[in-house]
């Protein structure tokens, strides 16, 4: 059977449903059907969005490391399908997922749609990614620590916005710090990623910061917009990690 | 490795038409039924029943499954991913 094009099938299917053509159409329309070329969703796009998400190096590298078991990597993929249906627009439908998410799916899930709609989750994957490379975590505790992050990230999280200052974000990230947790983020989007660098410059040498955290930050640009995120993750707690390999 | 798919967005009388191409009838509500057994389908992973406006169609394949979020990205997670 020669490949079949899109515009024959698609003609095929008007022809039929046009009511012009009986069981041999129909035969012919499973047939090309069965070449595995074409799928069919009501919501294509949204699907194609997801596939994309599947080759993502972030989203594939902590699947990776977390195993394709991991019971959040769906929702991690719906998480990043919110957010590009955030950037290109597309309120209405955001909102709609993000409500079926919320009244079904527990807190866990909430947690990570609202994470993924900033668009700080690709970045946040990379952090646990890189950690379980340079610190030999096994994947057991990257899990346990991917929930933590979730648990604790409207504690432990400062997206910079549009009003806040430098010193505003000093003061925010060193009251975190106080608390002593085992890892605090800072990030912002666009315009706002020059203000979180000097946050960030000055918090590194703020004495309380030195000898208790160490930065991990990380720059980048996702469609058209800049990203930055930084995470001063706490030296005793990764000193004595009770799960790490070494 | 995975071909590339299309995945298409069909009218409804496209898909009335698809869907009875693969074996299957939409009962009085319009939901897809088996046409040999006349039972409503359910999605695989979701478990819910399928709506002629809610149906999607994996490539390659029989298997009606909803369109929610969930069910496209377990899809994708079964079919698409290594």
């Amino acid at each position: 059977m020669t490949t079949p094009s899109l515009e024959g099938f698609l003609a095929e299917l008007s022809l039929a449903a046009a009511g012009k053509a009986g069981k041999k159409v129909l035969e012919k329309i499973k047939r090309v059907w069965d070449t595995g070329k074409f799928g069919f969703s009501p919501y294509d796009k949204e699907l194609a969005t997801l596939a994309q998400v599947s080759k993502d190096p972030a989203y594939k590298r902590f699947r990776e490391i977390v195993g394709k078991n991991y019971p959040y990597l769906v929702y991690i993929k719906i998480g990043f399908l919110l957010h590009k249906l955030t950037i290109t627009g597309e309120y209405d439908r955001a909102e709609n997922i993000r409500k079926q998410m919320y009244q079904r799916r527990g807190q866990n899930v909430s947690r990570i749609v609202h994470i993924a709609s900033t668009g700080v989750l690709a970045h946040v994957l990379d952090y646990l990614a890189d950690r379980k490379e340079k610190h030999c975590l096994s994947p057991t505790a990257l899990r346990q620590e991917f929930d933590a992050i979730l648990k604790e990230w409207n504690e432990i999280a400062i997206p910079v916005k549009t009003t806040d200052t430098i010193e505003f974000i000093f003061r925010s990230a060193v009251a975190i710090a106080k608390k002593n947790p085992p890892r605090f983020f800072i990030y912002s989007l666009g315009k706002q990623t020059e203000k979180a660098w000097a946050a960030v410059a000055r918090i590194r040498k703020d004495p309380q910061i030195i000898g208790s955290f160490v930065a991990w930050s990380k720059n980048n640009n996702i469609h058209g917009k800049d990203h930055f995120i930084c995470v001063f993750y706490n030296v005793e707690n990764e000193l004595g990690h009770p799960l790490t390999r070494n | 490795m995975h071909q590339e798919v299309k995945f298409l967005s069909l009218k409804e009388p496209q898909k009335r038409v698809l869907l009875k191409a693969l074996g299957y009838e939409l009962d009085e509500e319009d939901y897809v039924v088996n046409a040999e057994t006349g039972k409503r389908l359910l999605c695989k992973y979701t478990n819910r029943k399928i709506s002629l406006q809610d149906a999607s169609v994996l490539p390659g394949s029989t298997i009606v499954i909803g369109s929610s979020p969930y069910a496209l990205a377990k899809y994708v997670e079964e079919y698409l991913e290594d």
